[in-house]
């Protein structure tokens, strides 16, 4: 399964509520406020990289590029990677 | 593999989307009846019996959920964890629903070819 994670965790929980639902073998990508979690250190870099064996994580680069971030977690994924993605996972769930 | 889960998050009357959501879920039932919904997270204080939203200008759609059976919508879950978590695991609910443990509810989620998270 493929995992979508759109919101900032500083300001929605929904990356916290998500983690409960990642499986061995998913896949996680963040894109447009989400991009901050895979950013820098902090509280919930700490929490996904507790995750990162289990999953893989991809980070939208147009969307931290235009956040001004650069991605020190995981894989960085252009717009037609992240499609690709969506075609390779049989399932995707986006956590809004 | 089943058709579609509706997995709705959303506390009621704050925004309109928990109420947009079954209205989403009442739509989908007429294009097919392998229709799953998951209550988890503040989605579980959709389903608490006593609700009086009139009083903030929003509409009471929780006795609404009774229509799901008309509609055979029969996989109605919610998950027992997060009603624990909220202290709410014995409030009356406003129609019957099977009560599933966090990762029973991740398990059935995962049956569905389609997953659509509110």
């Amino acid at each position: 399964m493929l995992h979508i994670i759109k919101s900032s965790p500083f300001s929605k929980s929904t990356f916290i509520d998500s983690i409960a639902y990642f499986d061995d073998g998913d896949a996680v990508i963040f894109i447009q406020d989400a991009v901050v979690i895979t950013a820098s250190q902090h509280k919930y870099a700490k929490i996904l990289q507790d995750q990162m064996p289990k999953v893989s994580v991809y980070t939208l680069t147009e969307d931290l590029n235009a956040r001004g971030l650069n991605c020190i977690l995981g894989q960085q994924v252009s717009y037609p990677e992240f499609v690709e993605l969506t075609v390779t996972h049989l399932q995707i769930q986006t956590w809004n | 593999m089943l058709r579609a889960a509706f997995v709705t998050r959303q506390a009621p009357h704050g925004t309109s989307l928990a109420r947009e959501t079954q209205d989403a879920i009442l739509a989908t039932s007429a294009l097919t009846e392998e229709l799953s919904v998951f209550f988890i997270g503040d989605g579980v204080y959709q389903l608490a019996s006593q609700q009086n939203p009139q009083a903030i200008a929003c509409r009471n759609f929780a006795p609404t959920f009774a229509m799901f059976e008309l509609y055979d919508i029969e996989n109605i879950y919610v998950c027992a964890d997060s009603l624990l978590e909220r202290g709410i695991s014995d409030i009356d609910l406003v129609i019957d629903v099977e009560r599933l443990t966090q990762p029973e509810i991740n398990q059935r989620i995962r049956q569905h070819a389609i997953i659509l998270n509110f």
